[in-house]
């Protein structure tokens, strides 16, 4: 043990790499592991400070005779209670003086009606203040702090509320903190209140009838049979759990399973450093094997020695990973708690369970005992002789077998993501840049040779003869190899990372340039006179009405459901969308041909899925029965991820039953965002919900990025050990090359021409490192578009010769700043005790 | 005769951890073109230092060492690397030849540090490997070849610019006494017939023979 903590404390560079190695994958492996469990654990809290321990929840849908429901009062065998809830919307009229601040007049406030007793018992309020000893009825309100210190309400005060299109005094019963059903959500433009539900049915008239039923069961019993048994019961209304677990962990997948990906990726880079820098390790201590070994030490005994080195770091970097897993997990968790959508931030709640920790310790023990394996075994099995003698030397084997399997993992990584398209693709993609990084590795060495063929012939004129040594030098270097094996799976990674994101970036853009208005709005039961009022808004220079559907049309004899179809005016919808036409012929032509009777135009992607073609006819599941329609032309969008179709406004009418707008597109010629507030202000009481197509992309650009920043941050730590891993190879390879060199020196290299023939062969190295590091990028982006069609997300890669010219001048300024430090000590190294060195 | 090295008070010390040792002392050397010098001296006499201080390969502490009249201790690293490609040849123990390259290239690394252009001296090249006898080996690495034809691709190596003055360290000493024979035929051929100023450190008599003139070396001193 005090030959191993000697040896470790010996080389602190190296221990550092080593112990970084294991630390980061450790950390990574935690983080990505407790991701899945920290999601669901986040989601759930988030659903449950709206509905707090219900289990079960009964709403009113479309086909429900009413918006309201009576609570049954006939007891179910495993309910507790069944909280109920009255929603309406009141509005509180600004103080002059704010009013002109926040340029609005009113404020909105969601008005909830609850029992406080149940509703304590459901989903406590936080209070900072409340009127002790005064039950909580009649015209009381609670409201938040927030809405409480921006307008200077305090408990006891009155208050002046629209609700129902009437004014209503209030008196301020409670002042809640801002969590829970009182969290402030700056999106919705909407404050919680909350009233008690026999008043509020009361000023709605329906009392004694409720909006939602939140339903809290015992413990332990059946869920699902209590859950079937309540839809019986209330079989005109929806009767689901809060949130579904299936689809919170379907969903947990998207982001698990890319953080894996990139986990692999480290591992793999840790191994590949572990592994190289162990060569040297047992390099290093033969003699010192072959002493042991002549004095009667057994392979055990000195194999002990190594594994027990090699032990220890992974010791040591498992706890320390342990410790900084939890610190990632807490970083990972908090970009994604900070949705845009909500504007708000996700409560972080992280999943630390003693599984976890032991997992990632057990896989930091794992990536050390077994990438130092293979040089272990092979140094205990040098014969004592030559140990004793020193007469051991790397034998060159025969390495054929390498590019059998590099084909095979090549073709593997080719095929599976083209021939895997159902759930199982995104693990099969991340199976396919694994081997597809593995075969890469393989092929480094040959691939490597080829370049140097093509340097040798040019680096003459351009480097003289130093250009041609380094080309020699680099042919077998194996420490070179291994940085352009390093550099080519760090460089392929950022860049599939970064162009990734870029093309996220694009389509997002992309899926919002084709709307060609400022503000999409949606204003419950409008028809034509609302459009009227809307056009009177200040700021309002154009409006149109959209007939729409976002609840998916069913295909009939399909399993397929387009998500979004639209019944447009062919003769102003152009003006308002860009129609990007795939066809010939004048867009506008073609749009009117749907006014000629049951024709559907849909996008390509849709177009694909349903396998269609001019001509074909599909039925849809229509409001007012199955309908046929004539498939008369293709377009390309993004809109609801390329699931969408546009048939005539009239047989949309008719055919959905459908005779009020679903949104409005608004052109303006003032600010979009004052348009904004003042067409809320003026439909308050119908409750007016969208937004300026502006912040719109801002939002969907802002929550797509904030998960790729975290790949961005995965993958530049893996260039960052490989980075490490580069340094030590380079200061490995000079020491090795000590010789070498000073026999150069000897003949008559100068110190410039040694530190010239350095830089060569590190360009060289970072150029080769580059370039094949793009081919592995490029390979690993081949399959991208396979899984996301898989995924049915619609997102075209878009490649960019910057981040290609990034990739290697980055690969190349790693190289050259890495071998700078021992390049200059070699050029000064005192060349007879270099040569003499045998 | 024309004096082709002269060494002047020369001085050399080492420290070994704080210890000073006094390697060289007042060494005052003249050789001449043409001469086949040994010197010889037992271990740890200073000999080996003395043959890389008039390579260049060490600097002394004090003295002066002119090669063709040029101070090589006033020289830059530069002037001093390009003196050790064109005026000197070395012949190493362990013959120290670059394990990765060939012999062909071995030879011609001093032509390829030079800037030169190594197909200009093909046929400088096939005349040197004529003479140590290596022709059909000119393809091979040196971990194919022999020690005493390792040795001969060394030597080849410092005959390759046509240097006036050729210093081995202990050429024979990794070598058995045939091959022995061999490299130090070699070395008095190119000695006679191409005139070159040969000078070997060595601690055999046998050896010293095929020379015309022995240096002593002892306690750091010289004297013959």
């Amino acid at each position: 043990m005090k030959y191993i903590l000697k040896s470790i404390i010996e080389k602190k560079f190296r221990t550092f790499i080593i112990v970084f190695s294991v630390t980061l994958s450790a950390a990574l492996f935690f983080a990505s592991n407790g991701m899945s469990n920290t999601m669901l654990y986040m989601y759930e809290d988030q659903f449950r400070e709206q509905t707090g321990k219900a289990d079960i929840l009964i709403y009113p849908n479309e086909q429900s005779p009413s918006n309201s429901f009576k609570i049954k009062t006939e007891p179910v065998e495993g309910v507790n209670y069944i909280a109920g809830e009255i929603v309406t919307s009141g509005r509180y009229k600004l103080p002059e003086r704010q009013a002109l601040k926040t340029k609005t007049k009113w404020e909105t406030l969601t008005l909830r009606g609850f029992d406080l007793v149940e509703l304590e018992n459901l989903n406590p309020i936080s209070f900072s203040k409340f009127a002790v000893g005064r039950p909580f009825e009649g015209y009381h309100v609670i409201i938040s702090s927030i809405f409480a210190d921006d307008y200077g309400f305090d408990v006891g005060d009155s208050i002046d509320l629209e609700i129902n299109g009437k004014n209503r005094n209030l008196i301020i019963w409670g002042i809640a903190r801002p969590t829970g059903l009182f969290k402030h959500i700056p999106q919705s433009n909407s404050m919680t209140a909350i009233m008690p539900i026999d008043s509020l049915g009361s000023l709605l008239d329906i009392k004694g009838r409720v909006n939602t039923g939140y339903v809290v069961l015992d413990e332990g019993v059946d869920k699902q049979s209590i859950e079937n048994e309540l839809a019986n019961t209330y079989s005109r209304y929806t009767v689901q759990k809060p949130f579904s677990e299936e689809e919170l962990e379907t969903y947990s997948q998207y982001i698990v399973v890319p953080l894996f990906m990139m986990t692999s990726m480290v591992l793999f880079i840790s191994i590949f450093i572990i592994y190289s820098t162990f060569k040297v390790i047992t390099v290093e201590r033969l003699p010192v094997i072959g002493t042991f070994r002549s004095i009667g030490a057994t392979r055990k005994m000195t194999d002990t020695i190594l594994i027990g080195e090699s032990l220890t770091y992974g010791v040591i970097g498992g706890i320390l990973g342990d410790i900084l897993g939890v610190g990632f997990l807490y970083i990972i968790a908090s970009v994604m708690a900070a949705d845009p959508y909500i504007g708000g931030k996700i409560n972080v709640n992280i999943d630390i369970s003693m599984s976890n920790f032991l997992a990632s310790f057990i896989l930091a023990v794992l990536v050390a005992l077994i990438s130092s394996w293979i040089p272990i075994k092979r140094a205990s099995k040098i014969p004592i002789k030559d140990l004793v003698l020193n007469t051991t030397e790397a034998k060159s084997r025969k390495k054929g077998y390498r590019i059998i399997i590099g084909i095979i993992f090549i073709s593997l990584g080719i095929i599976m993501p083209r021939l895997i398209q159902n759930s199982f693709a995104m693990i099969a993609n991340v199976v396919s840049v694994l081997l597809s990084t593995i075969a890469l590795i393989m092929f480094v060495p040959y691939i490597t040779k080829i370049f140097l063929k093509l340097f040798g012939k040019i680096y003459s004129t351009f480097f003289g003869n130093e250009g041609i040594l380094a080309v020699k030098n680099i042919n077998d270097n194996i420490n070179i190899l291994n940085n352009i094996s390093l550099l080519t799976i760090g460089i392929s990674t950022i860049l599939m990372i970064n162009t990734i994101s870029y093309s996220v970036g694009v389509e997002v853009l992309n899926a919002y340039k084709d709307w060609k208005f400022d503000i999409m709005i949606t204003v419950s039961e409008a028809d034509r006179n609302t459009e009227q009022v809307l056009r009177g808004i200040d700021g309002v220079s154009s409006t149109y009405g959209a007939y729409e559907t976002w609840e998916g049309v069913n295909v009939v004899d399909t399993d397929y459901t387009i998500r979004y179809l639209q019944g447009i005016d062919t003769e102003r919808y152009n003006d308002y969308v860009h129609f990007d036409y795939d066809g010939k012929g004048d867009p506008k032509e073609a749009l009117e041909k749907l006014d000629d009777g049951r024709n559907i135009m849909i996008a390509q992607m849709a177009r694909d899925e349903l396998e269609l073609k001019i001509g074909d006819q599909i039925t849809l599941e229509m409001k007012s029965g199955d309908k046929t329609y004539r498939v008369i032309g293709f377009f390309e969008s993004l809109f609801s991820n390329g699931s969408t179709a546009i048939i005539s406004q009239k047989y949309y009418k008719a055919d959905m039953k459908e005779s009020h707008f679903g949104s409005f597109y608004i052109n303006t010629h003032k600010n979009p965002d004052e348009v904004l507030l003042t067409i809320q202000d003026k439909f308050i009481r119908q409750g007016a919900y969208g937004d300026t197509i502006a912040n719109m992309t801002k939002m969907n650009y802002d929550s797509n990025n904030q998960f790729m920043i975290i790949l961005k941050a995965f993958s530049i730590l893996a260039m960052l050990i490989g980075i490490f891993g580069v340094f030590n190879n380079y200061t490995i390879s000079f020491i090795e090359r000590q010789r070498s060199i000073a026999i150069l020196r000897s003949v008559g290299l100068s110190k410039k021409q040694t530190m010239k023939m350095v830089m060569i062969e590190a360009l060289t190295g970072g150029l080769i490192g580059g370039i094949i590091g793009i081919i592995g990028g490029l390979q690993m982006l081949s399959g991208v578009p396979y899984l996301i069609k898989a995924m049915s997300v619609p997102l075209a890669i878009h490649y960019v010769g910057i981040f290609f010219f990034n990739s290697i001048i980055g690969a190349i300024l790693i190289a050259i700043i890495a071998s700078i430090s021992p390049g200059v000590k070699i050029s000064k190294q005192n060349i007879i005790e270099a040569i003499k060195y045998e | 005769m024309e004096s082709i090295i002269k060494v002047a008070d020369l001085y050399k010390t080492f420290f070994l951890g704080e210890i000073q040792v006094e390697v060289l002392k007042a060494i005052n050397l003249s050789i001449n073109k043409g001469e086949f010098i040994t010197i010889m001296g037992p271990s740890g006499s200073g000999k080996s230092t003395l043959l890389y201080l008039i390579g260049g390969l060490d600097t002394p502490t004090s003295g002066k060492i002119l090669i063709n009249g040029k101070d090589i201790s006033a020289l830059s690293d530069k002037d001093q690397s390009v003196m050790r490609r064109r005026d000197i040849g070395f012949v190493f123990q362990f013959y120290n030849l670059v394990p990765n390259l060939t012999v062909e290239e071995n030879i011609m690394l001093p032509i390829l540090l030079d800037g030169l252009q190594i197909k200009n001296y093909q046929d400088k090249l096939d005349e040197i490997l004529d003479i140590v006898e290596l022709s059909d080996r000119k393809a091979h690495t040196p971990k194919e070849l022999s020690g005493g034809q390792q040795q001969r691709v060394a030597i080849a190596r410092a005959l390759i610019n046509e240097p006036d003055i050729i210093l081995a360290d202990e050429p024979t000493g990794n070598l058995d006494s045939k091959t022995s024979e061999e490299v130090m035929k070699l070395l008095q051929r190119i000695n006679i017939e191409k005139q070159k100023t040969i000078l070997q450190v060595s601690h055999s008599l046998e050896t010293a023979n095929y020379g015309n003139r022995i240096i002593k070396v002892k306690d750091g001193r010289v004297w013959e």
